[in-house]
Formats: structure tokens, C-alpha cells, sequence
């Protein structure tokens, strides 16, 4: 079962002279509880992708249908209510609030929510990534690689069925890079998750159960 | 809670009689007395309405909630309650989401179910072959007129017969404790070069019989929240594999390093090495590679290695080049919560 299809996805930026098309006719299906992972050089469209699959940019042209959801169907708050509940998103720069303490971004997509944090699941993420002295600390306080930590706990923490990950592992060591993709596998396999993710690193590619490349904006291959 | 419900009656209650008791003893004016009386009257049905009023909206709620369980249970679509600010929707959408990762596990288990029982049809096939060939020598025994030249013979092939029957009956035992889920982990903080040296003193014989040097290189501080017997047991069946498919004069090598999240122990071969297409093939059930199908083996010692990880928070990861070796990397959680 996909939970993640696109149809003839487009993408410009400008009007025609300097036209700039950042996403050029993509096509892709996404099972339900598999690992993919997006490659390509920089600029050629793999986060404007990710963003057009999390429903975070409007395509110009195609469709976007996450979980028999058609996004272009949605309103704006529809959308916003659909995204917070279904999809956990790890940004490449991490998008912490500046002014709450790395506890409070954890929670805070299932607070915007309304719900109740899984106390014990948050404490067991955080334990996992190291962060659990750290959750009265402000972000700032913090080094790059542990904000992207915060930032991958934020994701997880709402237990959404599809994860969009930007480079998250872009500042961390190869060691810890191991570590974070081998804790994003466990938990997707615990509650049946998507994760597709962009990344630079050949070993996760390798990992994946699919690899799709990206060059100028169009899917140029695809393994699984 | 139920306390607070009966403290609130009895408050009402005492609220109201209050009044009654007030208005009648110090009001004088027959007048403004019934004026006062009809207020309190309005009062208290006014608190009664309230109350009939949000008690049927709860009953609405939760009503409505059974209904959307009964849809969900049914497999059919709740479309028109998603991606709403309402409780329903949040309910919904949360039931949804249990169902679905319910439905997914039990998928998994149905699979599983299924391997299993090709496993059964499977082993006994393999214990028939032995047990009818030791019938058949025990027949040959028997006759009277064998000589001590074949009586050795024949005893030799029984017991190479018995062997092979003790193999698979080993691995039938340990693949049946581990889905009548018997792995029962004691985990407990220990240094990991004691779980090492379990593994490695199991494997020693082999790999001195086939000429594979084992290294380790491992600090003796480094300690892990882990099941001493039973890692030993997961990194026994990696190291088993390793030595397997490892050509005689082959190394094998142990390190333990400790990361920020897991530690990791990593174990390198210089064997035949892992097709890139079926590295994520290997940690199936029975699963064989097609060229090694002649060496001895069931296909468990992976799996199992990767359930007894698994079960302790880690995880396995594998690279491997092909003719060059693999490395296995054993990772478990340095922090264990709760």
C-alpha cells in the first residue's frame, strides 16, 4: 500500500525567460513502512521535493496524496491540522524555537495539538539521543549536532506515520550519522513509519530499502 | 473523581437550602420572600440544564467516538472527520493511526506464522533422512553375519548420523525458545570483553581448525547495559558466520568503540563477502545465499543475532564488499531507559 504518491509533480520558479524549474514532471510512489532515500547533487530539487511531499510549499502544477489524502484539497488549515498529525519533519536547519527550552520544542507539535505528550516514549527518545540532561536547556545552548538531535526527537515524538527528513544527519559524525539512522529505523519499524529522507551520505543510501536519484528537478533513477 | 462528584451534589444541595433557609427565616415581606424563592427555583434549574445540557453532549462524544471505532473496525474511510480542531477528529485520527500500526504488526506476525510453519515442513524433512538411515544400519546390525571390518563401518556412519540429527536439533531448540519468546534478558551493566570472551572461546576450536586468526581489540573499561548470555550468543552466530565464510588463513577482527548514543561492536572478515542486492536479504529467516546453499547451515544465526539486538534497543548494520569481506557492527544502547 503507498502511503505517499505524486502525479506529474511540478515546481517553477519565475515566469518564462528565466523560468527556473525546480521540480520537472515527478512521478513516485511510496510504500507504507519503507526507508527512502533521496540523493543528488545540491540544487537539483531534492528539498523543494521534500517540501512539496510534506505539503510545506504549493506545487505549480501535479498532485501531492499522502495517505489517500489529495493535499491540494485541503484547506489552509486543514493542511495545517493534517501536517502536525501525520508527518514528523527534521529540517536541514533544524527550526528550533529560540525561546523555549529543548523540552518545549520537543512537545510542542503534540501541544499545538492539544494532546497529551507519551511521557514515556518522549523520555526514552531522549535517553536514547542523549539529550535527556539537557531538556531544560535553551537550543542555543547547545551544539550543532545535539540541536539536530532535538530537532529529530521533535519529529519522532508525535509518532506521525510519515517522516520528512532533510539531511539529518548533516552535522553529526559519521559515527553518531550510524547511530541516528539505526534509532529512525527502529522506531519506524515499532509504529509502522514512512521515512523518506534526503541525504549525502552514501552508507544510508545504501541502507535504504529504495534510492531515488534526482538531477534537475526529474527522478533519473530509482533502485530498490 | 468520584469523590469530587459527590462533594459537588452535597455543596448544591447545601447551596440551595442555604437560600431556602435564609429567605424564610429573615425575609419579612411575603413579596419579595416568593420573588427570592422563584430566583433560587430559576437558579437550580438553570444548574440543571447546564448539567443536562453537557452531559449530552459527552454522551454525543463518546457516542460518537463508538461509532467512528466501529468504522475504523470495519476498514471503512473517516474522511469527513480528519483534519479537524474538534475532539472527534483528534480521536479519530489517533484510533486511525493505533489501527493501522496494529494492522501492520499483525502482518508481520501473520508472515512470520507462515515461515514458521515452512520451517516445520523444512526440519522435518532434514531429521528424516538421518533417523531412517540409522534404522536402516540398526537393521544391517542386526544380521548375524557382519564383520568386525563393517560393524566399525556401520557404527561410524551412525554416528556421523547422530551428529547431523544433534545439529538440527540444536538449532531447533534455540529457534524455539526464541519464538516462544524464552529469551528472557536480564539486562544488567557489565564490561563487554567478558561477553567477548564467551563468544570467542566458543568459536576458538573452529577458527583454529581452519586456520582464521581472531583479533580483538577492545578497552577492558568499556561497560553496556546488556544480556551477557545471550549477546554472547548473538555475536557467537556473527563470528560463526564470519570464520564460515572466511578462506583458510583469513583473519577475522573484534574492535569495540563507544559512541554517544550506542556502543558498537564491530566485527570484520576478510570472507567472500555479502552481493550488495541482498544485504538487506540476510537477517531473514532461512534465508541463503545461493552459492554458499552446500555449506552446512539453516539460515538463523543471523536472525537470531538481530532479534536478541533488537530486543535489547540495538541494532545490526552490515557492509560488505563482495570478495573483499563484511563487517557486521553490533550496536547497543549505552543508556537504558527505565
Amino acid at each position: 500500500m503507498n502511503i505517499l504518491s505524486t502525479n506529474n509533480l511540478t515546481k517553477y520558479y519565475g515566469a518564462e525567460p528565466l523560468q527556473v524549474k525546480a521540480i520537472d514532471g515527478v512521478t513516485l510512489e511510496i510504500e507504507k513502512g519503507s526507508f527512502t532515500a533521496i540523493v543528488g547533487t545540491s540544487g537539483s530539487g531534492k528539498s523543494t521535493l521534500l517540501h512539496l511531499l510534506g505539503g510545506l510549499d504549493i506545487p505549480t502544477s501535479g498532485s501531492v496524496c499522502v495517505d489517500g489524502q489529495e493535499l491540494s484539497g485541503l484547506g489552509k488549515n486543514e493542511l495545517a491540522v493534517f501536517r502536525r498529525r501525520k508527518i514528523g519533519f527534521i529540517f536541514q536547519n533544524y527550526n528550533l524555537m529560540p525561546n523555549l527550552t529543548v523540552y518545549d520544542n520537543i512537545v510542542l507539535p503534540v501541544e499545538l495539538d492539544g494532546r497529551n505528550v507519551d511521557k514515556e516514549y518522549l523520555n526514552s527518545i531522549a535517553t536514547t539521543l542523549g539529550l535527556e540532561d539537557k531538556l531544560n536547556r535553551k537550543p542555543n545552548k547547545l551544539s550543532g549536532g545535539q540541536q539536530q538531535r532535538v530537532a529529530i526527537a521533535r519529529a519522532l515524538v508525535a509518532k506521525p506515520a510519515l517522516i520528512l527528513a532533510d539531511e539529518p544527519t548533516g552535522n553529526l559524525d559519521s559515527h553518531t550519522t550510524q547511530e541516528v539512522i539505526g534509532l529512525l529505523q527502529t522506531t519506524s519499524k515499532k509504529y509502522h513509519q514512512t521515512i523518506v529522507m534526503i541525504t549525502h551520505n552514501d552508507e544510508i543510501a545504501q541502507s535504504a530499502d529504495r534510492t531515488i536519484r534526482i538531477e534537475d528537478g526529474r527522478i533519473v533513477g530509482s533502485r530498490w | 473523581m468520584k469523590i469530587f462528584r459527590y462533594l459537588l451534589i452535597g455543596l448544591n444541595i447545601l447551596v440551595v437550602g442555604a437560600g431556602i433557609w435564609i429567605v424564610s427565616r429573615y425575609v419579612g415581606d411575603a413579596g419579595v420572600k416568593t420573588l427570592l424563592y422563584w430566583t433560587i427555583l430559576a437558579f437550580v434549574l438553570l444548574g440543571l440544564g447546564n448539567y443536562i445540557y453537557f452531559r449530552k453532549r459527552f454522551i454525543d462524544f463518546s457516542d460518537d467516538i463508538c461509532g467512528c471505532t466501529d468504522e475504523i473496525l470495519h476498514g471503512n474511510s473517516m474522511k469527513h472527520a480528519y483534519n479537524q480542531e474538534t475532539l472527534t477528529s483528534k480521536m479519530v485520527m489517533e484510533l486511525e493511526k493505533v489501527e493501522d500500526i496494529f494492522a501492520a504488526q499483525l502482518y508481520e506476525s501473520k508472515k512470520e506464522k507462515q515461515e514458521l510453519q515452512g520451517m516445520i515442513s523444512e526440519m522435518t524433512h532434514q531429521i528424516k533422512t538421518p533417523i531412517s538411515n540409522i534404522q536402516m544400519y540398526c537393521e544391517m546390525f542386526s544380521e548375524p553375519d557382519i564383520s568386525q571390518e563393517q560393524a566399525k563401518q556401520f557404527v561410524k556412519v551412525i554416528q556421523q548420523q547422530l551428529v547431523k540429527l544433534e545439529f538440527l536439533l540444536n538449532i531447533l531448540v534455540k529457534s524455539s525458545r526464541l519464538e516462544t519468546a524464552m529469551i528472557n534478558l536480564s539486562v544488567e551493566y557489565g564490561r563487554v570483553i567478558d561477553t567477548l570472551a564467551i563468544a570467542v572461546n566458543n568459536v576458538m576450536q573452529k577458527a583454529e581448525h581452519k586456520n582464521v586468526g581472531i583479533s580483538v581489540m577492545c578497552r577492558s573499561s568499556i561497560r553496556v547495559c546488556h544480556d551477557t548470555k545471550w549477546t554472547a550468543e548473538a555475536i557467537e552466530n556473527i563470528l560463526d558466520n564470519a570464520i564460515k565464510y572466511t578462506p583458510e588463513g583469513g583473519k577475522v577482527e573484534i574492535a569495540v568503540e563507544t559512541g554517544e548514543m550506542y556502543t558498537e561492536i564491530k566485527i570484520k572478515d576478510t570472507g567472500r563477502g555479502i552481493e550488495a542486492a541482498h544485504i538487506n536479504d540476510i537477517f531473514k529467516r532461512f534465508y541463503r545465499e545461493k552459492a554458499v546453499s552446500k555449506t552446512e547451515g539453516l539460515g538463523l544465526g543471523l536472525y537470531l543475532a538481530r532479534n536478541i539486538i533488537t530486543l535489547q534497543g540495538g541494532y545490526i548494520s552490515v557492509h560488505s564488499t563482495q570478495g573483499k569481506g563484511s563487517s557486521f557492527s553490533l550496536c547497543l544502547p549505552n543508556r537504558v531507559h527505565g
